[in-house]
């Protein structure tokens, strides 16, 4: 009898132990709420307006959400001055710190693995933006995302634009009454994914609208304003007056090239288009500088990626939150802009 | 096996344990474990944009003594009360030093007088009289006052007004460098006139006014870097207002407004090295919470600077430092 009280009593003490472990390994499970975030950003260029904007709009998330939750947002942002070494040394230093979530804009697009092994090691997401890593790479893990604007989009309404114009009036495009459009391209960086297809569906939307196109040169300006207007400067020379239209993968070269124009006292009425609508380009639009853009939608660009590092950070279930395409891309939203449909 | 094998078996395998020992633990090496110490820098201004210097200074110290830095900006313009919480709520948030620049400074020392905040500050700006302030570096704003005083007078005559631009000089170093100023110019007979800015377009009406007939020429100094930039984008803005405008005198070193003084709309700006103010103020900060160094305001020059200067190799540091 007293046997078996012994064995009775120990067995209560061990399913009240085993519970007790059950109650305390619960409590750990839990997630904790966090009440402070910390994202590092890494920019490749913090001088690139377009860029620059976006990181603005971020910074202005993160304040929204500090104040409508009451979470302290640590947004770090980084400039790595268009060296990729250095955003790897940046990357490093917010996985070593401990950061929450980072949004990388690469360098280089193509070796974003370094990045992704990183992160996948510290167990920290990453939201890309801008330029737009290999498939491959972004395939390696659930936690990856890429938030950019479809390029294809941007450049058919980029060609809208003009073909609407000559539609109007055949001599708004075509200057000298030669019957085609003489037209110049200034180019992005060919290592950035938009870059080319900007280029080929800007022209073939062109085509596809009816306007007799001649193509009179082109060159590649890393969507720099400065490189881009030295590029117009030459052309200028070399074309003067037959250069009729002058198609830019940005506002950034379209502002350089109508620098050029505006230093060569060219007051012929000659097109310049950009696309990405940032605050300089739409200024040059208001100004008269250039005929049109396509802009892209900031506030949802950045909210974007803002609002998918936040809900990774906090362990929210991102798609719940943002429709991803194939669970890991995302395309703002465009639209095209002349000085007649400014808001 | 003989006993000798046995022994020479048992040596290796005793070589190989020390060795993993060695090189994959730290039982017999320990490794060194670096301290990371997170500083908290609180700004005056709800955007980073005009402490471009400033932060590159910071984070090379912080490079250098492994500090973990925050940097906070503000919600709302001109809210000091605002800013105290921010300052409470770094330290709460394990801030082991926070670097303030103290919108207003009787403010700040009011609430330090009522709360212990529990980590050190560092003033970025003149030291105030709390144990809880271990250190300040700043600039004799008083002294940039004077010396912006003398540069407008040395290229004016006291018959031309001087528009003063500010975002507010009720309070903080520019407040200071106002009467700096001020009392300069009143003393030699120029007439002050304030402008603090009041809405989006209060520089422009202002320098639109000098246009109007019965107007005549005048100077501007601004004394903030947010005041300088708006300033010279307005007159470079214009064909006209240049004419009516006699020089253009700022502050600061933000990379566009030495470009707009290349251009030669801004005549000439008082400058201090904005990269040792951030630096020191991270050394000063890791030095309280080390419990290091001392109780000290460390006071860094300023200069007025024209046009040439800005390709002098004595200036070249303090305006362009490299990250």
């Amino acid at each position: 009898m007293k046997k078996r009280y012994v064995l009775e009593v120990t067995a209560a003490a061990l399913i009240l132990a085993a519970a007790g472990f059950w109650y305390l390994g619960r409590e750990e499970r839990l997630p904790q709420e966090k009440q402070s975030l910390r994202i590092g950003v890494a920019l490749y260029r913090g001088d690139d307006p377009f860029i620059n904007n976006i990181r603005s709009k971020l910074e202005e998330k993160a304040k929204e959400y500090e104040k409508a939750t009451g979470i302290k947002i640590v947004l770090e942002v980084e400039d790595s001055k268009d060296n990729q070494n250095t955003q790897n040394s940046q990357v490093d230093r917010f996985l070593s710190l401990g950061y929450d979530a980072i949004c990388v804009n690469m360098v280089d697009r193509s070796v974003a693995s370094y990045v992704i092994n990183k992160a996948m090691d510290a167990d920290i997401p990453v939201v890309f933006f801008n330029r737009e890593p290999v498939e491959e790479d972004m395939n390696r893990w659930e936690r990856l995302y890429y938030v950019g604007e479809d390029a294809k989009e941007s450049a058919v309404l980029q060609g809208n634009i003009l073909v609407e114009a000559y539609k109007e009036d055949e001599g708004s495009l075509d200057l000298n009454g030669d019957g085609k459009v003489s037209y110049v391209l200034l180019e992005g960086e060919s290592s950035h994914q938009d870059s080319l297809i900007r280029t080929e569906w800007s022209v073939q939307t062109l085509k596809d609208g009816g306007v007799p196109l001649e193509r009179l040169t082109g060159g590649i300006a890393n969507w720099d304003r400065s490189q881009a207007s030295a590029l117009m400067e030459q052309w200028e020379e070399q074309f003067g007056d037959s250069i009729e239209v002058v198609i830019c993968n940005n506002d950034e070269m379209a502002l350089g090239a109508a620098d050029a124009l505006e230093r060569a006292g060219n007051t012929r009425a000659v097109k310049i288009v950009g696309i990405d609508g940032t605050p300089q380009g739409i200024e040059g639009l208001k100004a008269g500088k250039i005929y049109g853009t396509v802009q892209c939608d900031s506030e949802e660009y950045a909210e974007v990626i803002f609002e998918t590092a936040v809900a990774e950070a906090l362990g929210q279930n991102v798609q719940e939150k943002i429709e991803f395409q194939n669970g890991k891309y995302y395309q703002c939203r465009q639209v095209a802009l002349t000085a007649d449909t400014l808001p | 096996m003989t006993r000798r094998e046995s022994l020479t078996w048992g040596v290796f395998g005793g070589l190989l344990v020390i060795l993993y020992l060695l090189s994959s633990t730290d039982l017999i090496i320990k490794e060194k474990k670096v301290e990371i110490y997170p500083v908290s820098v609180v700004i005056g201004d709800v955007t980073d944009d005009y402490y471009v210097n400033f932060r590159k200074g910071v984070d090379q110290a912080a490079d250098e003594y492994n500090v973990d830095v925050s940097f906070i900006t503000l919600y709302e313009e001109d809210d000091p009360e605002e800013q105290m919480d921010l300052v409470r709520r770094e330290i709460d948030d394990g801030a082991r030093a926070v670097i303030l620049e103290p919108l207003d400074s009787v403010y700040a020392m009011q609430m330090m007088d009522g709360i212990a905040y529990g980590s050190p500050i560092i003033i970025l700006g003149g030291i105030l009289p709390s144990e809880q302030v271990m250190g300040a570096v700043t600039t004799d704003k008083q002294e940039s006052g004077r010396k912006l005083a003398d540069a407008i007078m040395e290229e004016n005559t006291p018959d031309i007004p001087v528009y003063v631009f500010a975002r507010t000089v009720q309070y903080g170093s520019t407040g200071e460098m106002y009467r700096g100023l001020a009392d300069c110019l009143t003393e030699n007979g120029y007439t002050v006139v304030l402008c603090e800015k009041s809405g989006t377009d209060t520089y422009r009406k202002v320098i639109e006014g000098t246009v109007y007939p019965g107007n005549g020429r005048a100077v501007v100094a601004a004394l903030d870097p947010f005041s300088t930039a708006e300033a010279a984008e307005i007159i470079s803005k214009s064909p006209v207002y240049g004419n009516y405008i006699s020089g253009l005198y700022g502050v600061g070193t933000l990379p566009s407004v030495l470009d707009q003084m290349d251009k030669g709309i801004i005549r000439g700006m008082i400058v201090s090295n904005e990269f040792e103010m951030g630096y020191l103020c991270v050394q000063k900060a890791v030095e309280a919470i080390e419990k290091s160094g001392k109780r000290e305001q460390i006071i860094l020059d300023s200069y007025y600077i024209e046009r040439e200067a800005l390709r002098d190799q004595a200036y070249e540091k303090i305006l362009y430092p490299i990250d």
